[in-house]
């Protein structure tokens, strides 16, 4: 079982996808944006993370999920990133998803998504 | 007694025979003299109107420049003196010319300067122009006021542009141009010659000339009742001015209200036939003593007497003949030279004729006149040479400026060679051709013709040929297609066309020249625009509209014409010039850029759409999902959240289509299952018709492969179904059948609809970006223009056949792909 940090500013998404992995077995600790995420964070650092895996939306309010991923890098560089999008008004879904892989993401997956995309995605970033 | 008898009948012979002879001499006397006037009168008509219509042309000029000048009031400087003045030289004799204001001031005056204070407003001459109205008047003769010489004036009135009297021009000539004529005429007889008015008022006469100036003949037979007779006649009269009687001919001169004069006094005439007479009757006599010594002698025999009688008879009319003759061919000679002069007098070249040593013999005015500058210097006696170097010194010769020694020396070696014709250019830009011949007693005689106006004219014209040939350069060069059409009947025809025409149009100016222009108009020319160009043709007015045109093998182009008259200096339409630009490929590339602003905008829509619904999705998906794996959920619950899932994924589908039609990266070409992505497409498009339309897709064929882009597939099929939707009324049946050309192997793909079809007219036109048959605001009439350039794009062909009332049928084709490298249509869609 692993712990899980989900970010996304649509309540209904942290709320069903945070509902999805919780019965696969896994904890989720959901935040609605980078600000919050940071602060679930704690004090965590490269050799003793906070989570297992963070799945994050592209587009949100203040701090977006691609640039909390570096910082979420810069703190723990091996904790595996998934990146979910539905695409964007600014910038074509297909550039956001590259860039997020080029940045290192463990995975892409655009919404909406099945739950077994999910759950595969997830299996492989958790090594098991 | 016998021999008195023959005496005395013999004598009555002679006397008989020399009085008829006598008779008969006189009569012939007088005859010819009456020729001889009657020739004399002829002469004086021709020398006359030569004269006065060549002072007539030198007054039309001064009223020419009088009037460039700014009117009578304008002119009396020096300046104007000195230009009057040189148009003057052209007057015969050193005549002069007036000018007087409409009170008879004197403004000007050739002969003086500054202008005396002069006034001629009594004068017959000012009345007959401004009070008579007369435009043309020929005066009497008077003495000149500051002259002194005896002269006749031609007149003219200046007038301004209403008719209005502002003044007179005068020319003045001595009458020493004509005395002097007159004295080369019979000097032994001192005939009378003369011009005269109409009136009577003598204009010209010699002798007397000065004696019998102002006088008035009116008196004579000729004014009191010749000339009402016939215009020309001899006759006899006691001269009413000094009272001889004279043999006479009279001749009304024609165009002019003069009448010219010739006569002999009858006693000067009939003085040689006197002295014949004198001598006949001494010759009688002689003969008649003669006889008397022949009787004496020979008396015996009456044969003898009588032959020589005869002989002595005939002899003395020999000597009278010869004796005759000889005087006769004496005037005749002399006649002869006279005419001669004069012939060459009137020649209208300039004549001279030098002798062995280059010394002029004699020369006419025109010679003179042409070398002005010269002036009174050429006189006869002057060598040639000096007759050149005077001109050259004051400049008369353009060539021989600045280097006068040369030129005068190459000049005579040319005169002394005669032996080629040559021209020579004048201080004022005429030109002479001179042709000069060596006579047979060694002499040169050469004329002169002014070709003044023949050479400006060969300037002109090779200046326009020039000209021309840069036009016709330019025209040929330039990009735009020229074609010039014929405005003067009724069927227009084309005159011209350059080689951008023949390269736009097909057709090549020999097959066009001569045809309407017409022949470039179609079924798809709008008769509107056409009519307008028509319309603005008539009214002359330049006009640029764009249509529809077609070329020689039959296809069409955007044609934008600007068509402009050419009009002649009198304003009516020679031709007109249409200017043509091939404006299909703007046309084209306005519509292709349209497009793709209106996909840029779709796009970012589209994105920002799919955003929002994907987000709202992932929960539909997810709960249905979540719900459908829970073991105690009742199977209807189940089956419904297998509906919405199943609703869920169709609306996930819809907005990845949404977002591939809108995307622009998508139009890259890739080899794809066909009918996978037709299948794709439609699904997509199912979302976007209206509910009443049912799409029946029968797709045969979905293994092979075609270069498509799935985007750009979605946006033909879009175009094509709401085309169909909107053709059925948005109701009906849309059949989409893909399956493989006979033969060759390609894919066809064909969109057929019930709807109402179109006619021919629009079905030629329906892939004319901008054509829509739709009401305004609801078609932009890119659709089917974007369709048709995508499937070109993957080299396909487009085509469509339709009938009104039951449907049309679109058919694409699409060329089979080689690849065998195949990426499925996934990759450009959201996953599954």
């Amino acid at each position: 079982m692993a712990r899980i940090l989900l970010v996304d500013d649509m309540p209904l998404i942290r709320k069903t996808v945070g509902r999805l992995l919780r019965e696969h077995g896994h904890e989720v600790v959901a935040a609605a944006d980078g600000e919050e995420a940071l602060a679930a964070l704690g004090d965590a650092r490269p050799d003793r993370a906070a989570f297992d895996a963070a799945l994050l939306d592209i587009w949100m309010p203040r701090v977006g999920g691609l640039e909390l991923m570096r910082t979420l890098k810069e703190r723990c560089p091996d904790l595996p990133v998934i990146i979910m999008s539905g695409g964007g008004p600014r910038a074509p879904l297909e550039y956001s998803l590259a860039v997020a892989e080029t940045e290192g993401a463990a995975a892409v997956l655009v919404k909406p998504f099945e739950d077994r995309q999910l759950l595969d995605v997830l299996a492989v970033a958790l090594g098991s | 007694m016998l021999l008195v008898l023959v005496l005395v009948a013999t004598l009555g012979l002679i006397g008989t025979g020399t009085a008829r002879f006598l008779r008969i001499d006189r009569e012939e006397t007088i005859k010819h003299y009456e020729r001889i006037t009657s020739d004399t009168t002829r002469l004086l008509e021709e020398h006359a109107r030569r004269t006065i219509h060549s002072a007539d042309l030198i007054l039309l000029q001064a009223l020419r420049m009088i009037r460039e000048r700014g009117g009578v009031g304008a002119i009396g400087s020096g300046l104007d003196w000195a230009d009057f003045g040189e148009l003057a030289q052209h007057l015969p004799e050193q005549g002069v010319l007036w000018i007087y204001d409409a009170d008879g001031r004197a403004r000007l005056g050739t002969p003086v300067f500054p202008t005396p204070p002069l006034t001629v407003a009594e004068r017959d001459y000012f009345q007959a122009v401004k009070t008579r109205g007369e435009p043309f008047h020929i005066g009497p003769t008077i003495r000149g006021k500051t002259t002194g010489k005896v002269f006749f004036t031609v007149n003219r009135p200046i007038l301004d542009e209403q008719g209005r009297f502002l003044g007179m021009v005068q020319a003045a000539i001595d009458t020493a141009y004509f005395t002097k004529l007159y004295d080369l005429l019979d000097g032994s007889l001192d005939p009378l010659t003369g011009i005269y008015r109409l009136e009577g008022g003598i204009v010209v006469r010699r002798p007397g000339m000065e004696t019998h100036l102002g006088a008035d003949v009116s008196r004579g037979p000729v004014f009191q009742s010749l000339l009402a007779r016939a215009p020309t006649g001899n006759y006899e009269s006691v001269s009413p001015l000094d009272g001889t009687v004279r043999i006479a001919a009279y001749r009304r001169i024609a165009d002019l209200p003069l009448v010219a004069i010739a006569g002999v006094s009858k006693t000067a005439a009939l003085a040689e036939w006197r002295a014949r007479t004198v001598r006949a009757i001494w010759l009688n006599l002689g003969a008649l003593g003669v006889l008397i010594v022949l009787g004496v002698l020979t008396w015996s025999s009456l044969r003898r007497q009588e032959r020589s009688r005869t002989l002595a008879e005939a002899a003395l009319l020999t000597a009278q003949a010869s004796e005759r003759r000889a005087c006769l061919a004496g005037r005749q000679a002399e006649q002869a030279q006279q005419r001669l002069y004069e012939a060459i007098e009137c020649l209208p070249d300039g004549f001279a004729l030098f002798d062995a040593e280059d010394r002029l013999v004699l020369c006419n005015s025109r010679y003179r006149a042409f070398y002005a500058l010269s002036g009174h210097a050429i006189d006869g006696g002057i060598r040639f040479e000096d007759v050149l170097r005077r001109g050259a010194e004051r400049g008369l010769f353009a060539d021989a400026i600045g280097r006068i020694d040369a030129w005068v020396a190459e000049r005579v070696a040319q005169h002394r060679a005669a032996d080629r014709v040559h021209e020579q250019r004048l201080w004022d830009g005429r030109w002479l051709h001179i042709d000069e011949r060596v006579t047979a007693d060694g002499g040169r005689v050469g004329v002169r013709v002014d070709i003044s106006e023949a050479k400006r004219r060969e300037a002109e014209l090779a200046d326009l040929v020039r000209r021309n040939a840069l036009l016709a350069a330019a025209l040929e060069a330039t990009p735009n297609g020229i074609a010039v059409t014929d405005a003067t009947t009724d069927a227009p025809h084309v005159l011209y066309v350059n080689r951008a025409f023949e390269a736009m149009t097909g057709y090549m100016a020999a097959e066009i020249v001569g045809r309407t222009i017409r022949v470039l108009y179609g079924s798809e020319t709008d008769p509107e625009v056409a009519a307008s160009l028509h319309d603005a043709k008539l009214r002359g007015e330049t006009v640029t509209a764009e249509m529809i045109n077609y070329r020689k093998d039959g296809s069409p182009f955007w044609n934008m014409v600007r068509l402009a008259p050419v009009l002649d200096p009198g304003g009516s339409t020679l031709a007109h010039v249409a200017v043509l630009w091939d404006t299909t490929e703007a046309h084209r590339h306005e519509a292709e850029e349209l497009q793709r602003q209106k996909m840029e905008a779709l796009g970012q829509l589209a994105g920002g759409i799919a955003h929002e619904i994907n987000n709202l999705l992932q929960p539909v998906i997810t709960l249905s999902n979540l719900n459908i794996g829970a073991p105690d959920l009742p199977a209807p619950v189940r089956e419904d959240f297998a509906d919405i899932l199943s609703a869920g994924r169709q609306c996930r589908d819809v907005v990845g289509a949404v977002l591939a039609f809108a995307r622009k990266e998508g139009a890259a070409t890739q080899p794809l299952v066909l009918g996978d992505a037709v299948c794709r497409a439609l699904s997509f498009a199912r979302g976007v018709l209206p509910p009443a339309v049912v799409i029946d897709s029968r797709i045969g064929d979905c293994e092979a492969i075609a270069m498509i882009s799935t985007t750009e597939l979605t946006q033909v099929l879009m175009n094509l179904l709401t085309n169909a939707a909107d053709a059925m009324d948005r109701s009906g049946t849309v059949t989409v059948t893909l399956d493989r050309l006979p033969g060759a192997g390609g894919l066809r793909l064909t969109i057929g609809d019930e709807g109402c079809g179109m006619d021919e007219r629009v079905r030629q036109r329906l892939f004319e970006p901008f054509f829509t048959t739709k009401p305004q605001g609801k078609g932009t009439g890119l659709g089917l223009a974007v369709v048709h350039g995508i499937v070109r794009g993957w080299r396909g062909t487009i085509s469509v056949t339709s009938a009104l009332g039951r449907g049309t049928s679109f058919e694409i084709t699409f060329p089979v792909a080689e690849s065998s490298t195949i990426e499925h249509p996934a990759t450009e869609s959201p996953p599954a």
